[in-house]
């Protein structure tokens, strides 16, 4: 009896392990698939207004967005030429799946932060969250609206200290890079 | 007396356009050396146990750590193999002026991300977070304990649910390539 308990015990455990090593590979969720839109060469030029962030001024740069690592993760990469000189940032995006919801982390060359969720309403994208620029906090939200062709965009950036009285930061214009023709 | 008024208004005004124009560049604070000690090429190798996260066994990886975005933070970039395949991931570290701390997030091809804080002690560091794996939360610790040389290191990383029991998952060694000789 105590043989036929142990062997029991034995093949249990084999099963168990083997289940294990053979569990399927994790995928990535489908709503990452939203972010797509962001995937490629982008250009962009507008406007940052005056305010507590900067003198405001003209812009030009580029944006280029790829997944990551799988697929779980889109990564962003931007350079934008202003008043204030170059800055660069990296942004990364990933699928929560305790809240259900798209994220994004943004870090810039002048050290500031952006931590919040993207939300995806027809072809507009919406970005909301908290910027820490020179260790103050500020609340951040972008709404991104897509032409038919997703193409182009216009981004309109606006910043709070309350959440109740937003003060319009930057408008930009976003062109996408066509791909070469084939030959 | 309304024109001396506008006057000084405008004044006021360029001078305060002005100063922000001029405002210094900032700098990355201090607490970022802290980091320097992962910058560069390491190899690693070492076990994992079986448990909730896997079968266990034996794995090897290589690990690139640098500065960017003007060295307001740290990235780290590594590719694995072991019992599960080839894995990956992006880690990204900073210094939170807030809550005056160095945090993380960590991004792992297997879909999770591990945002995490940093606490240091002589040549130990200490990272604790969180993240989910196939719909459960788990808490992470990370023990990350440097040789006198700094140029290798062990890994004993812990994974508990209720953060009072801790699970020993792996452990690894760390060796910093050595830069090429001059000829």
């Amino acid at each position: 009896m105590q043989r036929i308990s142990i062997l029991l015990l034995v093949l249990v455990v084999c099963f168990a392990t083997a289940m294990q090593a053979q569990a399927p590979a994790p995928k990535p969720d489908p709503a990452l698939k939203k972010l797509h839109v962001l995937v490629g060469h982008w250009t962009e030029e507008g406007e940052y207004k005056p305010g507590p962030l900067g003198p405001g001024g003209k812009t030009t740069g580029v944006y280029t967005a790829q997944m990551i690592l799988g697929g779980f993760f889109m990564q962003a990469e931007e350079t934008e030429k202003g008043a204030m000189g170059e800055t660069r940032s990296l942004e990364v995006y990933a699928y929560d799946p305790v809240n259900k919801n798209l994220t994004c982390n943004v870090y810039m060359s002048d050290g500031s932060t952006f931590s919040g969720v993207v939300t995806v309403s027809g072809n507009t994208l919406t970005w909301a969250g908290k910027s820490t620029v020179a260790g103050k906090q500020y609340l951040f939200r972008q709404p991104m609206i897509f032409a038919p062709d997703l193409m182009t965009a216009t981004a309109k950036g606006e910043i709070s200290v309350d959440g109740k009285t937003w003060t319009p930061f930057f408008e930009v214009e976003y062109t996408k890079a066509k791909p070469a023709p084939k030959k | 007396m309304q024109r001396i008024s506008i006057l000084l208004f405008l004044s006021v005004f360029c001078f305060a356009m002005a100063m922000q124009a001029q405002a210094p560049a900032p700098k990355p604070d201090p607490e970022l050396k802290k980091l320097h000690v992962f910058v560069g090429h390491w190899t690693y190798e070492g076990e994992a146990k079986p448990g909730p996260l896997g079968p266990g066994g034996k794995f090897a990886g290589e690990y690139d750590g640098q500065m960017i975005l003007g060295g307001f933070f740290f990235q780290g970039r590594w590719t694995e193999k072991g019992p599960t395949g080839e894995t990956g991931g992006l880690e990204i570290d900073w210094y939170d002026p807030v809550n005056k701390n160095l945090v993380g997030n960590c991004y792992l091809s297997e879909g999770n991300r591990l945002p995490w804080v940093f606490t240091l002690a002589g040549n130990t560091y200490t990272f604790v977070g969180k993240f989910v794996t196939a719909g459960k939360q788990y808490q992470y610790k990370g023990t990350f304990t440097f040789a006198p040389g700094l140029a290798s290191a062990t890994l004993m990383e812990e994974i508990s649910v209720d953060s009072k029991t801790w699970t020993p998952w792996r452990e690894s060694q760390w060796t910093k390539s050595q830069p090429a000789p001059n000829k």
